[in-house]
């Protein structure tokens, strides 16, 4: 067990080498240099000039600034951000939280109710039910989500401030009191907190509801079929017992697998579904960084999502195998 | 409704009246003309296309048939509500948003199409390299596969736009190298499969060189996967960019697409609720037909429902 730990960790290495690379080919091919937004001031003096570029390291070569960035990297410093000079571990700290709050919303929604439609459909395959999931599934997989949040502001605040004079969902950030973010808010403000994670929460769970239901399916219809579930009916159990004791609970295994391989996707949602109710998280933050052109916190940010990835997948193996005992690690 | 194109195939091809032989001849039909009829019985793809015709359709004949100043500032008519003779109604600037949308769509189908052809030559070509080749080379190439995985595609969008400005040119082949891994992984494990058959093996021991082994006799075996995860990736093109589009990071003004006039509509929310339905609708329309196709069409290439 700790020696498959220590094989998968040493063997990530290689990958976020390939990471870094890529996203440093990235800043180095663009044809106006990161730079160039500091020096662009009329009143800089050369000796200042020359002392940003020292500063940063850009008047060394390529390659040393590829160790340097990955010297810092190893030091856990992910970059500072040009203009606020904060670091950019210091801008994620604030903002994770908030992200994380809304992502596991989301993804404990997405489970209560995945989870229960994939398996009636798969029991009742080809029923009308399992008709409507499977259409359902198509639209949650077609559907823009950022449009989809934007007919629900509009369906449900902008319309009844309109017509009635109230809204039933706020539209934007995290609690009606100006600034205050983070995992505090739990038992500060529940209910205010809740009631503004209705709409983002359903936004970014829907295209998970609409993969699960599907994935739940085909698992179960998989696990229906085996000897194992035809053993329990004909030792005379009841098909509740059936379906839940014995099918339900190895369908769940492939499911622990698709967490993991589902955290980027999840990265991806929050940054749109933040982008739309102006939740203050880390897609939001990504995104002010992009329009600042901060490459130094959008560089950070990217390499701490890559890492988040490879450890979220790592931590997905080791739980399929305390879920599964059939699975042995070497 | 959707998995009714299964059921239905199990229906065998009707046989002309030739001479009958005292057995039962089951006709034989090449493999591209049995997956077209399979994809003609399967309901929601056939409507599908239909629809699809119409939008591309639309798109592209509609903007000529409407006023040309519409498509200019016209400040007396901001915000009029859909009626007449503005039928979807006006934008901030008073243009029509009919035709906003038809000129939209020509645009996001257009990147859909183009970002295809990139993700689908990207993503066959490492994957029938990786597969062919194996060993040490099909290590690397899988590396880097897992490597772009592991990177969440919109954020490496995000950081390719704003590195290399958002022309239509940038746009297009960063979606399309974005999203070329998954491909690669199908069309590796396909070759993977092809590669042991017999004849290959025949081929190769007739003296045949690596590439025309390959385009000979490989990727014929694949094109059924590869048709599939081409019309999958229009649809996923298209929804990637008019992410891109809304968060204000696609192609630049003043070309504008689906995506990126609901990054407009966003901010007059308030103003005119009827701006952001239409664009939207028809990103939703246009995805969930490519994706019925791209299910009729796996339902049609997969072996397994010619015996059922």
């Amino acid at each position: 067990m700790l020696q498959y730990l220590v094989r998968r960790t040493l063997q990530s290495v290689p990958l976020l080498i390939i990471i870094s690379v890529i996203l440093f080919a990235i800043l180095q091919l663009q044809p106006e240099k990161p730079w160039d937004l500091l020096l662009h001031r009329p009143n800089l003096t050369a000796a200042a000039r020359d002392h940003i570029l020292r500063y940063y390291g850009w008047d060394k070569p390529v390659w040393y600034q590829y160790g340097l960035w990955i010297w810092n990297l190893v030091h856990l410093d992910f970059g500072t951000s040009y203009f606020s000079h904060q670091a950019t571990l210091d801008l994620v700290k604030q903002r994770l939280p908030n992200t994380v709050i809304l992502m596991g919303t989301a993804y404990v929604l997405t489970l209560l109710i995945a989870v229960p439609i994939g398996v009636i459909s798969a029991v009742k395959q080809y029923s009308k039910f399992d008709n409507a999931v499977t259409t359902f599934a198509f639209v949650g997989f077609s559907l823009p989500n950022f449009w989809f949040g934007l007919m629900l502001i509009i369906g449900l605040s902008v319309f009844p401030y309109e017509h009635f004079g109230f809204k039933l969902f706020p539209t934007s950030g995290m609690v009606s009191t100006f600034g205050d973010t983070g995992f505090p808010l739990i038992w500060k403000a529940p209910l205010d907190l809740g009631w503004h994670l209705v709409l983002p929460a359903v936004v970014l769970a829907v295209q998970f509801i609409a993969a699960y239901s599907r994935f739940i399916r085909g698992a179960m219809l998989e696990v229906l079929n085996q000897d194992y579930v035809r053993t329990a009916r004909a030792k005379g159990l009841g098909e509740r017992a059936v379906i839940i004791r014995h099918a339900f609970r190895n369908a769940l295994l492939p499911l622990i697998t698709l967490m993991g391989l589902d955290i980027p996707q999840l990265f991806v949602g929050a940054l749109i579904t933040e982008q739309v109710f102006a939740w203050p998280g880390m897609g939001r933050l990504f995104w002010e960084a992009a329009q600042q052109l901060d490459y130094q916190v959008l560089m950070g940010i990217l390499i701490l999502l890559a890492l988040f990835v490879v450890i979220g997948n790592l931590i997905a193996d080791l739980a399929y195998g305390w879920a599964d005992p059939r699975i042995q690690y070497r | 409704m959707v998995s009714q194109g299964l059921q239905d195939s199990e229906t065998p091809p009707a046989l002309p009246t030739e001479p009958q032989a005292d057995f039962d001849v089951r006709q034989d039909v090449g493999f591209y003309a049995l997956a077209f009829r399979k994809l003609r019985r399967h309901r929601p793809a056939m409507i599908s296309v239909v629809v699809i015709l119409l939008v591309g359709l639309a798109s592209l004949v509609g903007p000529f048939l409407l006023p040309v100043a519409w498509d200019g500032p016209d400040l007396y008519h901001q915000f009029q509500a859909p009626g007449f003779p503005h039928l979807l109604g006006t934008d901030e600037l008073g243009r029509d948003l009919l035709l906003r949308v038809l000129s939209g769509g020509r645009v996001s189908i257009m990147v859909g199409l183009l970002a295809t052809l990139v993700t689908i030559f990207a993503g066959v070509s490492v994957g029938t390299i990786a597969g062919y080749a194996g060993g040490f080379l099909d290590n690397v190439l899988m590396r880097l596969t897992d490597a772009v995985l592991a990177i969440p595609a919109i954020f490496l969008l995000i950081l390719i736009s704003t590195s290399f400005g958002q022309t239509p040119t940038v746009i297009i082949l960063a979606i399309g190298l974005t999203a070329w891994p998954q491909t690669a992984r199908i069309i590796r494990s396909v070759v993977l499969s092809v590669r042991e058959k017999d004849y290959v093996e025949a081929a190769r021991a007739i003296g045949s060189g690596h590439l025309k082994i390959v385009m000979r006799h490989i990727l014929p075996n694949a094109l059924g996967a590869i048709v599939v995860a081409a019309t999958l990736s229009i649809g996923t093109a298209i929804l990637t960019e008019s992410t891109l589009s809304y968060l204000g990071l696609g192609i630049g003004p003043p070309i504008a697409s689906w995506g990126s006039t609901l990054f407009h509509a966003q901010q007059f929310i308030w103003d005119a609720p009827y701006y952001a339905l239409f664009p939207g609708s028809m990103i939703l329309i246009t995805v969930l037909c490519i994706n019925f196709i791209g299910d009729g069409l796996r339902d049609a290439f997969d072996p397994r429902s010619f015996e059922r």
